[in-house]
């Protein structure tokens, strides 16, 4: 009569085993090491700007609209939004449009690129130029190119050239960003 | 005394964790140094193309032909038959440089006295008494005759005297026949000075005079005037166009003056003249050369055959320069060339004779090559630039280029080189019609041709949006 309890109990026991080898297995063994991370920002050193610039001024079709966000209440900004109304034939300037001012407060010399994420692609644009200082970038491509550097308290005119052929009027739109870095070996990602 | 028994190991002292450990600090470290830190701020461009608003047009300017593409905003513009200087009067019905022997081929007739061609250039006269017609003068003339209609004739001839004797005359002859004539001329010792003298029928008459003093073997210059209406007048000049004295003249219709020559009077005592560049003019003034269909500003200059500046002079808002040829009426080989400051309007171009009285046209004259025109309602600043140019070797005309109404700073090309490259500005009013004007100087051959690469820019003042065109100008004859 003793011996199904037993075989009953040595069933439950082995069950136990089994589940604890098997936590055993699997449990995951984690080690903590302390790192502390700090940010603190501060004041941007790099920034847009449209003070003395032709910005809102009669274009052919309209008004030279740069508008500046991520401000800091003084005018300036982080983000910009251009928009411009050119003929749509010949090849048309814009001069001097914004500039990219580095603040003089500063005492770092920070290396500029220009990252086209989204280019121009409507075929009635044969060439479009962004124009930072006297570097250039095509803005029908996308890609990354160096524009140089910018030194404390120095600002940078961009300039804005399109060549349209087209028989009717039409739109188009390109973003794009501004990148810099207090170093130059590396290209941003 | 109890004993302190040994810390138990930390996690960092166990030989076990501490190696790994190092390495870890050591990687992330490494990591943090080469770690380059970027900044991104967005940036978005919109552009939304519109008509333009100035387009070209076609000037139809004859000689000028334009292909317009790309709704009128390109333009292709041929030039044909550029600016020439051209003579388009000559005043001169005798005119005579005594480079070749005028007695040989019949041009002069000697009625007395002892005539010869001197190679060097000149003709020579020599008596010692007078002579059986002619009033006893001994006259060389010619057998052309001024044209009908004639209201003054001009007689311009050098003079050269050696004599000792009084009373001897030597100089321009204005005759009807030869019973009907005037002799104006100097007289020396003791009556020194110039006379209009009139032999009529078989006599003498002094008609005007004044006291001057010539010297003897000096070359000086004797212009004679007849007025149909009578008037006649005689003045003298030395060889570097100095008058000497004053100007004599008197009125006496009753001659009919159709023959022009040179003569003198010896009142038989020994006499020898000589004579050079005789030049008769039919209403011009043979002491001048006239240019004309000038810009005011631009600066005509006329060479001698050996390349020396004979004159040069200015036209004023009459467009037009005389160029003084008082001592040096009959010029070889002479070459007219035009300028505005430095720049060649007109290269030089060659004459085999250029005569006083003559008369030449520039037809080096503002183009209108290409309108343009102002659909907006905004005033736009227009110039014009040159990007390139082709010319074929040896070119060496010249080309201005400019915009607007009036000629302002162009765009100069002389030559091969580009000496300005960018005209001058020109407001564009709404809705106004402008054109893009040329001067083409070129000298070139019937085959080659000058292309020019420009671009027409036009932008808006306040804001320097600024819109370029293409041109194509090509040039040929």
């Amino acid at each position: 009569m003793d011996r199904p309890r037993n075989k009953t109990r040595e069933i439950v026991v082995l069950t136990i085993l089994i589940a604890v080898a098997v936590s055993i297995v699997n449990a995951a063994v984690f080690v903590y090491y302390p790192i502390n991370m700090g940010a603190e920002w501060s004041r941007r050193p790099i920034y847009f700007d449209t003070t003395g610039t032709n910005a809102g001024g009669p274009d052919i079709g309209g008004t030279i609209t740069v508008t500046l966000s991520d401000t800091d209440g003084d005018g300036t900004g982080t983000a910009a939004e251009i928009g411009v109304y050119p003929s749509r034939r010949g090849t048309t300037l814009y001069h001097d449009i914004m500039t990219i001012k580095c603040d003089d407060t500063e005492t770092q010399t920070y290396t500029l690129w220009i990252k086209v994420n989204t280019a121009f692609d409507d075929g009635a644009i044969d060439q479009a130029y962004l124009i930072v200082g006297s570097a250039q970038v095509n803005l029908k491509a996308t890609g990354t190119a160096g524009i140089g550097s910018i030194d404390p308290g120095e600002e940078l005119s961009v300039s804005l050239r399109l060549k349209i052929s087209s028989t009717t009027t039409g739109s188009d739109s390109a973003s794009i960003e501004l990148v810099y870095s207090p170093q130059s070996t590396e290209t941003p990602p | 005394m109890s004993k302190k028994s040994p810390s138990p190991p930390t996690l960092l002292s166990s030989s076990t964790y501490f190696k790994p450990f190092v390495l870890l600090v050591l990687v992330f470290s490494a990591a943090l140094v080469s770690a380059a830190v970027f900044a991104y701020y967005p940036f978005s461009l919109s552009t939304s193309w519109v008509d333009p608003p100035v387009r070209f047009g076609d000037p139809a300017t004859p000689g000028v032909s334009v292909q317009l593409h790309d709704d009128e905003t390109a333009a292709d513009v041929d030039v044909a038959s550029p600016g020439v200087l051209t003579r388009t009067g000559r005043s001169a019905f005798v005119w005579d440089d005594y480079s070749e022997d005028p007695f040989a081929n019949g041009r002069l007739t000697a009625n007395g006295g002892t005539w010869s061609w001197n190679p060097v250039g000149y003709i020579e006269v020599s008596a010692t008494s007078l002579s059986s017609s002619w009033g006893g003068a001994c006259v060389a003339y010619y057998s052309a005759n001024p044209p009908p209609g004639t209201s003054l004739i001009y007689v311009l001839t050098k003079e050269l005297h050696a004599t000792r004797a009084n009373d001897q005359y030597s100089g321009l002859i204005m005759a009807e026949s030869d019973s009907e004539f005037y002799l104006m001329g100097y007289s020396h010792a003791p009556r020194r000075g110039i006379r209009i003298r009139k032999y009529s029928g078989d006599s003498w008459a002094t008609l005007a005079s004044a006291s001057l003093n010539l010297a003897e073997n000096t070359w000086f210059n004797f212009l004679g005037v007849r007025e149909t209406a009578g008037g006649l007048s005689f003045t003298v000049y030395d060889n570097a166009g100095a008058q000497q004295g004053d100007s004599i003249s008197t009125t006496d219709p009753t001659v009919t003056v159709n023959l022009v020559g040179v003569g003198i009077y010896t009142n038989n005592r020994q006499l020898t003249a000589c004579f050079d560049d005789f030049v008769a003019c039919a209403d011009a003034n043979p002491s001048l050369v006239n240019v004309t269909g000038l810009k005011e500003g631009w600066t005509v200059y006329l060479y001698d055959g050996s390349g020396a500046l004979v004159k040069q002079a200015t036209a004023g808002p009459d467009g037009k320069v005389s160029l003084e040829v008082l001592t040096k009426p009959i010029i070889r080989n002479g070459r007219l060339e035009i300028k505005q400051g430095n720049v060649v309007i007109l290269p030089s171009q060659s004459f085999s004779e250029v005569v006083g009285g003559d008369v030449y046209e520039c037809s080096v004259k503002d183009i209108n090559i290409l309108s343009f025109r102002n659909e907006d309602s905004k005033a736009y600043s227009v110039y014009l630039r040159v990007k390139s140019i082709q010319v074929p070797a040896g070119y060496s005309g010249s080309i201005n280029l400019w915009v607007g109404p009036a000629e302002t700073t162009p765009i100069q090309i002389v030559g091969s080189s580009v000496l300005v490259d960018t005209t001058s500005e020109i407001t564009l009013n709404p809705v106004e019609t402008s054109r893009v004007h040329g001067i083409f100087s070129p000298s070139l051959t019937p085959s080659s041709q000058i292309v020019l690469t420009l671009s027409f820019h036009y932008y808006i003042p306040s804001s320097k949006v600024e819109v370029e065109y293409p041109v194509k100008v090509t040039v040929h004859r």
